[in-house]
């Protein structure tokens, strides 16, 4: 029992050792970049938390985040690194409004989860293609999915400019949805929309699937050595492509709820990178998805608080990129490292067994 | 014939990036590195060279400041990879992160008006080879150009020389392959890491200089634009091969070129349809090249424990 609890100990002070060390280093960046550090954060507290306001947006701005984070924490677990969420989300945001602008006679709460479903099945088939190939061809998803997310960005550039062009707008962007498909705000005075909540729902189904089903064990099984679980009768190439499949969903039902919840309609920069920053998330909760909570809040902080200080102290809201890479490089050293000494331990019987 | 030899002359324009990182590539990832992190490395070289390059008002100082931010980047990536042997997909990625996230905040507090486009830096000029510039197509295509060009072509036989005819490519094979046999023969696994990495570091600075101040004479924000991720899927295209990668450099050289000749065409397709095509062609051309044998590294990212 206390080793247990020992584990989970581990599981939570090294990430925040990592997050504290990150804010560290951004102070002193910042300070090296001649940028007022103190009033930065002073910022970035303000546009998080200072209201009920902000504190929606935060929640709004974490949803995609929390979605994508699933998708890519899926992926880790077993053995497909999906970098591809960010056109997953975006091929997401597509189908739903694609419903949303195409079935306006629907009632709400109909169009809504059509919507979400649409998503889903056009992230899991943006999913399918890298995942085909890595199962049928062994290429590489690395480089796949991440030709897949430029594909998927020109072609929202494609639609915006030209079939789904709203033309009473003066930046290219696609008609809105359907009024009644908007998803509600739950907080008088806040755009705060249910994605974030659903997005937890989802993450428990995610845990509960990939660490106390059979199915989750397969994946996990792959994840960890996969020759071995061929050997152990599990088919591998399946549970890669359904992997692949899940991740896919999850990032596309993100970008539903990000159309359906806060945008109301499609342009080209609607996934503002959540796709890589996702892999972070998922990093920092150490794959598991009801740690993706957690960190795809802290996360959401720092995207809503970044571009609070572009805004007041002029530094540019890309820091969040620089902040991302450092805690990733934490938090990846900082597991390593435990599983050293872990193996340290075992190190003296061995040399004996030698002697 | 016009648009011919605008073609070509476009394709080995487009290439030399994607051929100097993928040389670079070859090399670490024989020595048993998976390094993702080819689009931050590029970024930060495009942006040092930049940088250096407007306040010295001098290319060389540029391109050598661009090579050195590169390796500055891969050594990030050897100091986490290989002594603390963190998963090297994970930190690739966060080099990424900090290529993009350092450049873009960096450009931003020190060229601020550039984002206008007012600031320029001097850029390499245009040599044209004396008497065969003048060959007619071949000569556009392949003798005038810029330096870094035809340091592209020469570094292909130099990476081509090392890798299969010294001792030192025979070492760094070895440490990729089998790094505990190579261990057992006195070759220091981690040395020969280390400074594989940096010089795939040094050439990934190389190609994103070539970007800032050899093909145009600005930084953009994020300016590499899944370049660096193409260098990948050219060293999987030419096969690990010096020789193979240029080959598939110029595949991709061609495909961007494609999409250039298209846009100037007149012809009215949509600009994001074109801008598609080095994507798709990527995607393709790594399918097709995955039947024949190749010879990646045994023990590619994993990291070596001495026992």
């Amino acid at each position: 029992m206390s080793e247990k609890i020992k584990e989970l100990g581990q599981a939570f002070w090294k990430p925040l050792l990592a997050v504290v060390a990150s804010v560290v280093c951004s102070w002193l960046l910042l300070t090296a970049f001649g940028y007022p550090a103190n009033e930065a954060f002073v910022s970035l507290w303000e546009a998080t938390f200072k209201n009920m306001r902000v504190f929606g947006n935060t929640l709004n701005k974490a949803c995609p985040l929390l979605f994508t984070g699933i998708a890519v924490a899926i992926g880790n677990r077993g053995s497909v690194f999906n970098i591809g969420a960010e056109g997953q989300f975006i091929m997401g945001c597509t189908a739903a409004t694609w419903v949303g602008i195409t079935f306006t006679g629907m009632p709400g709460p109909l169009l809504m989860v059509l919507m979400v479903l649409a998503g889903a099945l056009a992230g899991a088939a943006w999913a399918f293609i890298p995942g085909l190939l890595k199962t049928k061809f062994s290429i590489s998803e690395i480089i796949t999915t991440i030709m897949f997310n430029y594909i998927a960005l020109q072609l929202v550039g494609f639609l915006v400019r030209n079939p789904m062009r709203d033309m009473s707008q003066a930046e290219p962007q696609s008609y809105s949805i359907a009024e009644q498909g908007f998803m509600p705000y739950l907080i008088a005075k806040t755009k705060l929309h249910p994605g974030f909540f659903f997005g937890c729902i989802v993450a428990v189904i995610i845990f509960v699937l990939l660490f106390k089903t059979y199915f989750g064990y397969e994946v996990r099984a792959v994840g960890y050595n996969s020759t071995a679980a061929k050997y152990g009768g599990i088919s591998v190439n399946r549970t890669m492509i359904l992997t692949m499949l899940i991740s896919g969903a999850l990032a596309g039902m993100g970008g539903a709820f990000e159309v359906a919840g806060s945008a109301h309609y499609l342009y080209e920069k609607i996934s503002n990178g959540y796709g890589y920053t996702a892999i972070a998330v998922s990093i920092l909760a150490n794959n598991n998805p009801i740690g993706v909570i957690f960190s795809s809040l802290l996360f959401g902080f720092l995207a809503s608080g970044s571009t609070a200080m572009q805004r007041t102290i002029g530094v540019s809201s890309s820091f969040a990129d620089i902040v991302q890479g450092i805690i990733i490089i934490f938090v990846a050293v900082a597991t390593v490292s435990r599983v050293k000494k872990a193996k340290k331990a075992s190190k003296p019987v061995k040399k004996e067994a030698k002697q | 014939m016009d648009q011919l030899s605008f073609f070509l002359a476009a394709t080995v324009r487009m290439a030399i990036p994607l051929l100097i990182a993928a040389l670079g590539l070859v090399v670490s990832e024989r020595a048993g590195l998976m390094n993702i992190g080819v689009e931050g490395t590029m970024l930060s070289g495009a942006f040092a060279a930049f940088a250096v390059a407007i306040y010295t008002n001098s290319y060389w100082l540029g391109l050598i400041a661009g090579m050195l931010a590169g390796a500055l980047m891969a050594f990030i990536f050897a100091v986490a990879s290989i002594k603390f042997k963190a998963p090297q997909i994970v930190i690739g990625c966060a080099i990424n992160m900090l290529g993009s996230g350092f450049t873009a905040v960096l450009f931003r507090k020190m060229f601020f008006d550039a984002a206008s486009g007012g600031t320029q830096a001097k850029a390499f000029p245009t040599v044209a080879i004396p008497g065969l510039s003048s060959i007619p197509v071949i000569g556009d295509m392949l003798f005038n150009h810029n330096i870094i060009v035809y340091l592209g072509f020469i570094l292909v036989f130099v990476v081509w020389f090392v890798m299969n005819r010294t001792g030192i490519g025979t070492r760094i094979i070895a440490v990729g392959e089998h790094p505990k046999a190579a261990d057992s023969l006195g070759i220091n696994v981690f040395t020969t890491r280390y400074a594989a990495t940096i010089f795939s570091g040094l050439m990934m600075g190389m190609a994103g200089a070539y970007l800032a101040i050899a093909q145009s004479n600005t930084f953009q924000v994020d300016m590499t634009g899944g370049k660096g991720y193409i260098a990948m899927a050219v060293v999987v295209l030419g096969k690990w091969r010096a020789l193979g990668v240029l080959a598939g450099a110029l595949i991709f050289g061609g495909s961007n070129a494609l999409q250039m000749t298209l846009q100037n065409s007149g012809l009215n397709i949509p600009p994001n349809l074109v801008l598609m095509v080095p994507y798709v062609v990527t995607v393709l051309a790594v399918l097709a090249a995955c039947k024949k044998k190749a010879i990646d590294a045994s023990a590619k990212g994993v990291p070596y424990e001495k026992a």
